[in-house]
């Protein structure tokens, strides 16, 4: 009887003090209404493009993402049901528009040519004017302009609440009714995983250089070697230098204060501000975001307005058409004016055919990025 | 049996108390006295504070310049104490951007003590500079995304970007632009700068002056319009690098330490 005793007192006073260790019980447990599945970002970001800084509120997940995506190719969210964000951002065109401005509700045009989506999550500026840093806010712009969704927030809560797949959605994806703030998270999550990385440009990067054709490799020459004079003519050669404001492996500048936003002459008289619309200053006039050149044989028409319709005419405005006297033209673009750089024929063609190996068709046709309606 | 319960209650509550404590790590040394100093960078030209964006800044040969690009990478930016030791502030990288008002960082965990000067080196060394700039944190300094200044596999970092438009004089009409892109490691040269402080009491503020002005004078006076493009390229755009790096000599100073 004493040895029973004894164990058990044992016992008792061991439970009591594990027991002592464990949080307060009338505190309310944490509950958990709804599970997500994490998205491990190594998944979705290539080794190659290093990890972006992703938002620290709001993490990748399965059912976030899925719902951004519905929402992305879902026409409810503008006021007449007939537009979608995939409407002027068509995954074929590597999320941009084939036309010079995108038709919104009621048969509206935009100001400026709609551009292409992926890799965002490596941008910090949006829109042509720079005018966003976060792909929510971004994502709230076009839902309610007027000549594009012209849609009202609380009208869309109100819809999208009326709709089951998604107050199942949203429930999936963050545990609550629809509302706009989640849905903003939710297309924000979808654009981030939107990810080029297949083209052979990407392939060759960083110095595979043996995948590419002998024309090819001449286009590579031109595009990162810098502009030269002939010190008896006078006459600009060697390279292109298309590298200032397109290089890196996202063929594309990501600093606005460093070629990331910038004029690349194509007026003398400025009609469209750009990011000088936006911070009233003088010297930003006539400045827009650098596009990335990645799948631009996909993205036709080019420039902020749509101006050109060929690669072609691209490379001969760099060639032969720069502006030198356009207000805050890029000094790396204006260092050698008023001479106009003249590429060869031959030149332009090798530079093109550079420029395609730029195309990424895993991606223009990855499922994880089509319309989950059909 | 007396004696054994003693004995089990005494192991079981050291036992239950012990598996309560947080985990503690071993201190093998003294706690170091800390202290936070703050860096700020203050661009000036002819000593006083220079933006971008302005066409005023005069050079005495008459040519009148504004500044549109001022980026630099720092490596090894360290304190310099009496002994000659080095505290590195951070892990001794820094990404300066005029433009975009970055210019201004904070070490809370600096030792306090007597220092004779800061110094930093312009780029990365060897290593760094040709190695992937995609290793480097989002927010990291060497993040060729995050600042632009990388030239892809083949030519490292940009040390220094210093980019803009000028005129040959001050009622010249026409602007022409200018480019200075510091690279490659005969370049990535150590600048100290002597100034005598310390480190105790309160949190300190050092301002440090970067003299865009002294690039372009002293020894050698640099004429934008006989040349006003260099990347650190090419025979003739060496040379030019080399005068203008040459002249920085006295282009960094601290100004004060409060």
């Amino acid at each position: 009887m004493k040895k029973g005793f004894s164990g058990l007192f044992i016992i008792i006073v061991v439970a009591v003090l594990f027991n002592s260790c464990r949080k307060d019980p009338s505190l309310p447990e944490e509950k958990t209404p709804y599970s997500v599945t994490y998205i491990n970002p190594r998944s979705i970001f290539p080794e190659k493009y290093g990890m972006p800084a992703l938002p620290a509120d709001s993490h990748l997940t399965e059912e976030g993402v899925y719902l951004g995506r519905m929402l992305f190719y879902d026409p409810v969210l503008s006021i007449d049901s007939t537009v979608s964000c995939a409407g002027c951002h068509a995954q074929q065109n590597a999320f941009s528009d084939p036309k010079p401005y995108s038709t919104g509700v009621f048969g509206l045009t935009t100001n400026r040519n709609a551009q292409p989506l992926f890799n965002l999550a490596y941008s910090r500026v949006f829109f042509w004017d720079g005018r966003q840093k976060t792909l929510r806010e971004l994502a709230l712009e076009p839902i309610q302009a007027h000549n594009e969704m012209a849609m009202t927030l609380p009208y869309l809560r109100k819809r999208l609440a009326s709709i089951p797949r998604y107050r199942d959605a949203f429930n999936k994806a963050f545990g609550s009714e629809p509302d706009v703030f989640n849905m903003t998270l939710a297309l924000e999550q979808f654009l981030l995983t939107i990810v080029s990385k297949d083209s052979r440009f990407t392939q060759m990067w960083p110095g595979n250089f043996n995948i590419l054709t002998q024309e090819e490799k001449t286009g590579l020459q031109l595009f990162n070697v810098l502009v030269d004079e002939d010190p008896v003519t006078g006459a600009l050669r060697g390279g292109a230098d298309c590298f200032h404001c397109h290089g890196s492996v996202f063929a594309q500048a990501n600093n606005p204060n460093f070629g990331g936003i910038a004029n690349n002459g194509l007026d003398a008289v400025i009609t469209d501000k750009g990011f000088g619309g936006i911070t009233g200053k003088s010297t930003d006039i006539g400045t827009f975001k650098t596009p990335s050149l990645l799948n631009v044989g996909l993205t036709a028409p080019y420039m902020h307005d749509g101006r050109f319709a060929t690669l072609d005419e691209v490379i001969d405005h760099y060639s032969d058409q720069i502006k030198f006297s356009s207000p805050n033209l890029n000094p790396q673009i204006k260092v050698h004016g008023p001479k106009q750089r003249l590429l060869t024929t031959q030149e332009k063609a090798a530079l093109k055919a550079f420029l395609l190996t730029m195309t990424d068709t895993v991606f223009t046709n990855n499922p994880a990025y089509k319309n989950p309606f059909k | 049996m007396k004696n054994l319960l003693t004995a089990t209650l005494i192991v079981g509550f050291a036992f239950g108390f012990q598996s309560c404590k947080k985990e503690q790590k071993p201190t093998d040394e003294a706690p170091k006295v800390l202290k936070g100093l703050t860096l700020n960078i203050l661009p000036t030209w002819e000593g006083s504070t220079m933006v971008t964006g302005k066409m005023q800044y005069s050079k005495p040969d008459g040519e009148v310049l504004q500044l549109r690009t001022w980026g630099m990478i720092l490596a090894k930016l360290a304190l310099v104490k009496s002994d000659n030791s080095l505290v590195m502030l951070g892990d001794g990288y820094q990404w300066v951007d005029v433009a975009s008002g970055r210019l201004s960082f904070n070490y809370p965990d600096v030792p306090v003590g007597t220092y004779k000067g800061i110094q930093f080196q312009l780029g990365p060394d060897s290593a760094a500079n040709h190695g992937d700039p995609t290793l480097w944190p989002a927010n990291h300094p060497l993040n060729g995304n995050l600042t632009g200044l990388h030239w892809g596999w083949a030519g490292g970092y940009v040390f220094q970007a210093f980019d803009g438009e000028f005129k040959d004089s001050a009622s010249a009409t026409v602007t022409k632009g200018f480019s200075f892109h510091t690279a490659g490691n005969v370049f990535n040269q150590l600048f100290f700068m002597p100034f005598n402080f310390e480190l105790a009491g309160t949190p300190k503020t050092a301002v440090l002056e970067f003299k865009a002005d002294e690039f372009f004078k002293n020894p050698i006076e640099l004429h934008l319009k006989d040349k006003s493009v260099s990347h650190s390229t090419g025979n003739d755009e060496k040379t030019l690098m080399s005068k203008l790096i040459g002249n920085a000599s006295d282009a960094f100073s601290v100004k004060s330490v409060n």
